[in-house]
This record gives structure tokens, sequence and C-alpha cells, in this order.
């Protein structure tokens, strides 16, 4: 990277007509598709703008911090963020700037230079916010960074004036042997390389792993880590306007519209409602289906209808949340209040009418507020309704004990790795990424063991299956509402019985 | 005491009771030729702990260390001080002005052991006439804590709380690798390395830019100079010498990740270094750097061959780790621990004598075959350690799969085991210097790491010795007036290697003010010839 910056002087000359061919006026403040964020906003905005750009963003960087947290894999994390991030944050890069025009670069800098900061301010009120916000927005930068062309990012690292002088020929001789044993160089390789030196508190992160050559303090950083630099300047960067803004807030709080929009930010779970695939054209669930579907619902309504068919009774929220699901699937009312009737098999049709019709219907918008109610979204599931011991409603991940979400992912056939990945997942309350990483290993192949458990009899959803990790399916979003893994499991399932099986 | 150092109370510990979080009763004694304080001498023990107070600790010494040159900007009031009185009460939050206050407070209430923990933004006596969240540990020096107990799993002369000559050598490594890297690599200057009174050393790295680091900083640091893992619990030493635990981290490589475009080819350059190569010059130099105590050239041809072979070979499972092993600070332990090897390990230790000794070694051999036959071999005869590691340097030199072992074993052996928590957390305390240790009466003496070697643990001055000193010694020196009572004890000695430590501090001190003054009086001509300019300006 950057033999242009092999030397000052080379670079400057290599960069001139780059510059000339970038520097379109129409982009205004924002030449790069990189930004350090080092001026606020001077616009004016809606209050409905407000918000919306700071959501698009928090999806974006919920998807960083889901990505990190469930793999290590760089390549694997970039093309799980790059979906959320094209569709709520997307960034041309000027190299697309004559296929899609200057304008549109600007309007989309411009919306990712403002939320950045709207963020700022919903962010800036807790120690542990801030560390959230700097962490995420740490990792995005770096994301872009990474996507972002040779020659762009040298461009822009060049602008950004950080302090990293380059080592001179002579310095690196003095300590050729040091840095070709650190990194493994030939001779050759070592001659070719560019070095930093910097304070070896920049470049912790290597230093941690041995994988600099530190002398006197200095870190000999090459050229290939240059972007941990990058990232160090830009974390410290955005730490100190946090803790800046943090001081500042209190005086904003004057203008009250805002109080109550970014409060409600730093709060916001990102429960988008559930819109159905394949929208208002899809297939009528039946009564008679459920027990058949029952493999492709994600574990909380498992559960539900396993309690269901057990003790063939379910208490008011769970059949909130499983009615509601279950509507989302497709069953219409009438097949619904069939449904609800048989699976109450213990007591008479008019108890039936007198207690539970009400509520099915209810579900459906034609009683009592008479509004057509959405499916439970995870967040929804996770955080209101706390279930009592003696409930089944609630979400497994946060509400199982250890043991019994060991068995339950037993049932799902599981290798242990993957379940103690899943437990450490729900232990640290990341519920929807366990589900998620629940999803994902078991693919196909659990529903195939949840079909001839079916089969078999055993309808109550505990399957035995192998115990090795399902390959073949890709990582895919997080969970974000039961309804949506019954839908991916669905979709999965389809495309996999086709005989050619095109997965 | 190491066991509370190590542990010290949480922040919250003297808010909810003083008395349940005292330190535990200290382990047993050691049982050998040293003095001990039995519960019937106990008052006597406090009468000489007064006396030591009054006329022998160094109390402007230590105004000099902690105060750093800032006498004014109250930097010293804003260290914690917390002491355990014989009552094992545990006192925290204490802070003192200047060193008057400081002796005051210690003489009056003869504390057994004195702890010293962080700079707080505030004096930490007034801790409670602000919120929590408004008090906080800003600076510490960076310190690290070694203790004899954590390498029982290598000692074979003694265990716990014994310790003797034989395995204060690991000690000894431990300091001379660490003062090392310390200061080669982190460019750190003033290192105060201190006995801990029992089994183990302490060291306070006491740099105005070590003062600072952040946690981040020192657990990077501590991660930077740790090989053999050490899993906090009791077995801290049963992993392999390794590459530094980059499983906890690698979650911020999505933070700091990297394109990896060429880490392919790196990854192939670096096998190729560290699988040795005798043409690469890199390699020559490390050899003839490399202090080879047997000095047997037939060791130094085989380990060359041995280099070339492994460059044929395709296999690297252990090679593939080597690139982290050969960075340059552990190339430069491995000599040391090179050195020491011998010595230590086979002759002291004699650790392949018996067959639960070389067990433990032949278990880190990766080769099944090795590790049979000698078993075989070794289990019914009787062998001396130098001749069964000869054996076995020679089996291994034979095996495809053993290019890293020996060194591994040397690393696992030897290489400095160090408690991370303590040097990790701010605001984490740490006994101090000059204490004395309540069940050895032996007092925490500095020690100078350039004479490391010549450090006796067992003749460490004693409370009662030096307290006797002053008494016997007294009359024969009495007509120099300005002498201090401690020049006349074996505790002299050490006060001097504690001033040398001091000196070295006073002298950075002094340049760096006179580089302020400096850069202040450039400010001000500066400012008179910009106000000339602006005369000449208004002449014109
Ligand atoms: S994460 Fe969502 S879908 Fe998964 S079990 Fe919990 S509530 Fe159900
Ligand atoms: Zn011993």
């Amino acid at each position: 990277m950057l033999k242009q910056n092999r030397t000052y002087a080379s670079g400057a000359t290599a960069s001139v007509a780059e510059v000339t061919r970038y520097n379109d006026s129409r982009l205004g403040p924002y030449p790069f598709s990189l930004n350090f964020y080092s001026l606020p906003p001077p616009y004016e905005l809606t209050l409905n703008e407000f918000e919306t750009y700071a959501l698009d963003r928090l999806r974006v960087l919920k998807a960083v911090e889901t990505a990190a947290l469930r793999t290590k894999d760089l390549a694997t994390i970039d093309r799980y963020i790059q979906v959320v991030h094209d569709e709520h944050t997307h960034l041309n890069r000027n190299v697309r700037i004559n296929a899609v025009g200057a304008t549109k670069l600007y309007e989309e800098r411009r919306k990712d230079h403002i939320s950045h900061f709207i963020l700022r301010l919903a962010y800036c009120r807790t120690p542990d916010l801030r560390k959230w916000l700097v962490r995420q927005e740490t990792a995005l930068f770096m994301y872009r960074f990474r996507q972002e062309e040779q020659a762009e990012r040298a461009r822009f690292v060049k602008e950004l004036d950080i302090d990293m002088p380059i080592v001179t020929d002579r310095e690196r001789a003095a300590v050729a042997m040091q840095l070709r044993r650190t990194h493994g160089y030939s001779a050759e390789k070592l001659e070719r390389t560019v070095f930093y030196r910097v304070p070896f508190e920049n470049v912790l992160r290597l230093v941690q792993r041995r994988a600099v050559f530190v002398k006197d303090g200095w870190a000999y950083v090459p050229e290939r880590d240059q972007p941990v630099l990058i990232a160090g300047a830009y974390k410290a960067h955005l730490t100190a306007a946090l803790e800046a803004t943090a001081k500042a807030v209190p005086r904003m709080d004057e203008d009250d519209r805002l109080v109550p929009v970014l409060a409600s930010i730093s709060k916001q779970y990102l429960s988008n409602a559930y819109a159905p695939a394949g929208g208002d054209s899809r297939d009528i669930v039946r009564h008679n289906e459920v027990d058949s579907l029952a493999t492709h619902f994600p574990p909380c309504m498992r559960n539900l209808h396993s309690a269901l068919r057990r003790d063939h009774h379910l208490k008011h929220v769970a059949r909130l949340q499983f009615g509601l699901f279950l509507k989302g699937v497709g069953m219409p009312l009438e097949e619904a209040l069939i449904f609800w009737r048989s699976a109450f098999a213990k007591i008479t049709d008019d108890q039936f009418q007198k207690s539970y019709a009400y509520n099915v219907r209810y579900n459906y918008g034609l009683e009592g507020k008479r509004t057509n109610y959405t499916p439970y979204s995870c967040v929804k599931i996770i955080t209101s309704n706390q279930p009592a011991p003696s409930d089944v409603h609630g979400c497994p991940f946060k509400e199982f004990s250890k043991n019994d979400l060991r068995l339950m992912m037993k049932g799902y056939g599981v290798g242990d790795a993957v379940s103690a990945d899943v437990a450490r997942l729900a232990k640290d309350g990341h519920y929807q990424v366990a589900c998620t990483r629940l999803y994902e290993s078991t693919g196909g192949r659990a529903h195939r063991a949840a079909n001839a458990a079916l089969a078999a009899g055993a309808a109550d959803g505990s399957i035995s299956g192998g115990g090795t990790e399902g390959g073949g399916v890709a990582m895919v979003q997080t969970v974000e509402h039961p309804n949506q893994w019954f839908d991916m499991s669905r979709m999965w399932a389809a495309q996999n019985q086709k005989p050619t099986g095109s997965a | 005491m190491p066991t509370a150092a190590k542990e010290p109370p949480t922040d919250n510990a003297m808010d909810v009771d003083p008395a349940t979080q005292a330190p535990a009763v200290v382990a047993p004694l050691p049982d050998d030729d040293q003095m001990e304080i039995t519960s019937a001498s106990e008052d006597q023990f406090h009468a000489l702990l007064r006396i030591f107070y009054q006329r022998l600790f160094p109390f402007t010494d230590f105004y000099r260390w902690l105060g750093y040159g800032n006498p004014d900007n109250g930097y010293f009031a804003k260290r914690e001080w917390s002491f355990t009185l014989a009552s094992d009460v545990y006192i925290r939050f204490q802070s003192f002005a200047g060193p008057e206050e400081l002796r005051t407070a210690i003489v009056h209430q003869c504390p057994v052991k004195i702890d010293i923990g962080a700079v707080y933004n505030l004096q930490p006596k007034d801790k409670k006439t602000v919120l929590p969240g408004a008090f906080v540990a800003k600076e510490r020096e960076l310190v690290f804590d070694i203790d004899l107990t954590d390498y029982d799993d290598v000692r074979t002369c003694c265990s716990a709380a014994d310790i003797c000559r034989k395995c204060w050598d690991f000690m000894t490594i431990a300091i001379k690798i660490l003062h090392r890297a310390l200061t080669d690599d982190f460019g750190f200057k003033h290192l105060l390395w201190v006995y801990s009174g029992r089994r183990g050393v302490h060291c306070w790295v006491s740099d105005d830019r070590a003062r600072k680091l952040s946690h981040e900083a020192r657990a990077a640091i501590v991660s930077y100079l740790s090989v053999v893992s050490s899993n906090a619990g009791q077995d801290r030493s049963t992993a392999a010498v390794n590459a530094p635990d980059a499983g906890g981290e690698s979650e911020d490589d999505i933070v700091h990740g990297l394109g990896g475009e060429d880490s392919e080819g790196e990854r192939e350059d670096s096998r190729r270094a560290a699988g040795g190569g005798g043409n690469d010059s890199a390699k020559g130099e490390d050899d003839s750097e490399s202090e080879d105590e047997r000095g047997d050239g037939k060791k130094r041809k085989r380990s060359r061959r041995r280099d070339l072979d492994d460059e044929e070979e395709e296999e690297p499972p252990l090679d593939s780790r080597a690139p982290e092993l050969f960075h340059y600070s552990l190339r430069r332990a491995h000599r040391v621990l090179h050195k020491h090897f011998r010595k230590t390990v086979l002759v002291e230790m004699n650790s392949l004598a018996t067959r639960p000794r070389y067990s433990k070694i032949l278990a880190m051999v990766p080769d099944a075959d090795i590790r049979t036959r000698l078993d075989e071999e070794w289990k019914t005869a009787q062998g001396s350690s130098i001749d069964r590691w000869k054996r076995l340097l020679a089996e291994m030199g034979r095996s495809r799969h053993c290019a890293t072992t020996e060194r591994d074993i040397m690393f696992k052996f030897l290489y400095p085991r160090l408690d991370a928590n303590v040097s990790i957390g701010i605001n984490h305390l740490l006994k101090s210097p000059f204490c004395v240790h309540p069940k050895t009466g032996k007092v925490c003496v500095p020690i100078d790491p350039t004479r490391c070697s010549d450090f006796n643990p067992l003749t460490v001055p004693t409370l009662q010795g030096i307290v006797g000193e002053l008494n016997t010694n007294a009359k024969q020196n009495s007509d120099e007036g300005a002498e201090e009572d401690f020049e006349r004890t074996a505790l002299n000695a050490h006060i001097q290697t504690f001033r040398k430590f001091l000196h070295g501090i006073a002298q950075e001190t002094k340049a760096r003010l006179r580089a302020e003054e400096a850069a202040a009086s450039k400010r001000v001509d500066m400012q008179r010839l910009a106000e000339k300019e602006n005369r000449r300006d208004l002449t014109f």
C-alpha cells in the first residue's frame, strides 16, 4: 500500500491528477466517502428527518455490533455489515461519481454526517453509552475504510494529517534485524516496506499481540498495519469529542423538542414492524396445518406450541404471543377460532365462547380497541410481560436456565461448540444473536430432523439429531422477529426440497 | 503478605465493613531458619515496629519518590495509602499532605502493613465529601507482582510459602527479563524492584509516562510480557508456551480490522524466517548473539542442521506459532533463559531426575515416539538431569516435530509469570517498599536490578536485626552528628539503592523543569521581539 507515500514528495505528485478528478465542487464539504466528523453539520433539520436519520444509522451500528459478536472472520463480518449498511446508510464511493451523480454522493454524505452527530448527542449521556458508540462507530469507520479504494484511502489519510512519521531509511537500517524478526520479512520485503514510528500507546492492539516491534517506547508500525493507527486516531478523536458533547448537552436541554427524541433514540431497539414475506398473496394457513409447520417455528413459538399440546391450555399473554404469531404466519380469523377451540380440548364450547373467543377476535381487531394487532417482535417479547416462573411465554434465550437451554439446543441437534456459543451469547444478554446463531447452525438439518420426529409421533418439538454443525447456511441477518425466523425457515425448506437442490 | 497484595479490597470495601474486609490471616510460617513471630512475641514485635517507624523508616525519601518533583500541586497528597493494623483492621483511602503528616500517622497507628494505591483526582481522605462517581483514580505506577507460589509446578525444592536460594533463581531470571523488556522496549527508566518480604518481588515502574498509562495500555503491556499463560486460579502454568492470548481480544479486530491484503504473503515469509534458514543473515546474527553456556559447537551445528531440515519440511504445526515466539523481546528473553536453564532447572531443580518430574517435560514433547521411548528408558534407571536433557535434545534434534520444543520447555519453566490483575487495575494497591513482613520480620528492601543475582532473600535485614544494630552500633558513630539512624544498620545499603532510584527521578525532574523554564523564557523573548516588531511597524 501507499507506494506514493514512501516519500511525501512523490506522493504529492502522484495524487495531483486524482485530486483534480475528485475535487468536484458539488461534493461540498465531503470530498471523501470517509469522514472523521471534525465539524458539526450546519444544517436545519425537520424533527422527522432527525429521527429517521438517527435510526437508520443506529440499525447499521447494531449490525456492526452483531457482526462482531457472531464471528471473528473479517470477510464474513464485512459481508454481514454490507447488507444493512447499503440499505440504511448507503455511501457511494468517489469512483461512482459519474455513475450516480455528484448530487447523490453529496446527499448520502450529508445524511451520514448529520446522523453521526445526532447519535453523538443521543449517546453522550453516560460513560457506557459513550463507550458503546465509540466502539461501534470506530468499527463502522473501519468497515468503510476497508471498502474504500487504496488511492482514496491514501488521499484521505494524507489529508487527516495524523501524526505518524515515516521511519527513515537510516533508522530502519538500525533496527532492520528486529523488524525482520518481528514480521518475518525477508531483507527485500523490509526494503519495500514503509514503517511508521508512533508512541506504543497508539497501537495497543499490536503491542498486546507482540505483532509490532517496540523500542524505547516507540512502535514501528508496518504500512500493512496502518489501519490500526487510523482506527486509533479516530477512536481517540471521537472519545474526546463525545466527552466534550456530554459537557455541553445540559445547555442543549433547553430545546425541549429534542430531548424526548434523543432519549428515545438511545433506548431504541429497532423493532420494525413485521412485513410478511410474500405480502398479501400468501397461502392461508389452516388450523390443522399448525403441527406440520411447527418445524419452522423459532424456539419461543415451539415452546408455546408444545406447551399448548401438552396442557391443552395457554395463559393470556402466551395466547397473545402465539396467536398473533399464527396470524402473522397466515392464519385467518376463522381458522384461528377453530384452532384454539380444538386446542383447548378440555373445556366446553360454552366456556370457550365465553372466555376465549373474544381474545381471538381481539387479536384480529374485531373487539376492544379494534386495532389490527401485529405479531410481537423479538424485542417486545424480550422486554415486556416479564414471565413468572410458571409462565411459558417470553424468549427462551432469556428465560431458560442454562440447563434448559442446553437441553433445548440438544433438541435442535446442534453440536457442543455451537451450544456453548449460544449459551454464552444468551448469558451476555444477546438473545436475538443467540437465536440467530441457532438458526444458522441448525439450518435445514434441524428441520429435517424435526420432520422425522414429527413423523414418529413426537410432535412436541423435541428432536434428536447428530451433533455436528449444519453447513451450507450463510450468515443471516439477526432475528428481529419470530415470524422472520418462520419465513426464513420455510423459504429455506422450499428451496431445498427441489430435487435439483439449488441451495 | 503477597496474598493480600494480590487481591486488594475493591473500592468500596472499606465503606462496607472494615473488619470483614481485612486481609485474611497469613499462611503458616516458612519452616526454615528464619525468625518467627509467635503470638507471645507480638507485643515485642510492635514495640520494635514502632522504633523502626520512628527512627528508621525513610519518610522523606518516600516523599521525594511519590512527590515526583511536584510538591506544590498536591500530587503526593492525592495518593491513597492504606494501613493494616495489628487488630486486622484495614483502613483505606488515607492521604497525607507531606512526609511529616505521613510519619505522624504511621508512627501513631503503627500499621503492620502499608499499601500504596493510586493518585486520585482529589485527596482520598475527602472521598466521602463528593458523589461516588466524582472520585476517580487518575494515575499509578505500572506495577508488577511476581510470586514464587506461582512456580510451584516447577519448583522441586520447596513449596507454598517456603523459599530457598535455589528457587530464588526464578525471581532473579524474572527481574532480568522484565527489566530489559520494560527499559529497552517500552523506554521506561525508573524502575524500583522490591523484595516482597517473603517469596516474591514487586516492581514499580515510576516514569511519568508509566504512571499515566490507561487501563488498556497496562493490559496490553502485561499481555506483551506474558508468555506462560496464567489462569487466575491455582494452576496458572499448565498452558504451554504460546502466543499471547489473542482469543479474548479478537473481538476488537473488527474495530481495528485490517484489509489483510497481503496477509498470505506475509505468512509465507514469516514461516520461512521463523523456521530458520542457515544462510539467512538474521538467523546467523542471532546465533552469534546467543550465549550458549555449554559452548559446545556440536549443539550449535545440530540446531542449524535442524533448522535447515525444518525449512524443507512442509509441516508447520509448531513453526506456525514460531513467528510470535521469535519476536525480538522473546529472543532476548530466550537468551537469558538459555543461560540459566542448565543451572536452575537441570542442576538445582533436578527436573528430570524422577518420573513425576520428567513426565512434565516429556508431556511437552510433541513427538509421541520420543515420549514413550524415553519414559521406558528412564522410569526404571537412575540418571542425572543433565544427561537426560542431553539425551532428550539429541532425540528431538532428529525429530521433525520438535523444532521449537526445547525453547518451549525453557519458557515454560523459567519465563516470568505475572499476576495480571495487580498490574492492570489502576486502583489496585500494592505493599509499600520498606514494610516489615509481619510473619518473617523481613524488611521489603529494594533490589538493585543490575546486581539482582547477588540478592539473597534469606539474608535481608530483619526488624529485630536492624533495631538491634541501632543499639549496638550507636556508640561507635555517635560523634558524627549529621548521620541518620539507618546508616548504622544493615538497612543502609538498601536505602542507598532506593536513593539511587530516586536520584534518577530527580535528575529527570530537574531536566524537565529546566526545559520548561527555557521554553517559558523563549516565549518571553518572542513576545519582546514581537513587541519590538510592532513598534517598528508603528514608526514606519
Ligand atoms: S429471539 Fe425472537 S424469535 Fe428467537 S426465541 Fe427469542 S423471541 Fe423468539
Ligand atoms: Zn526452594
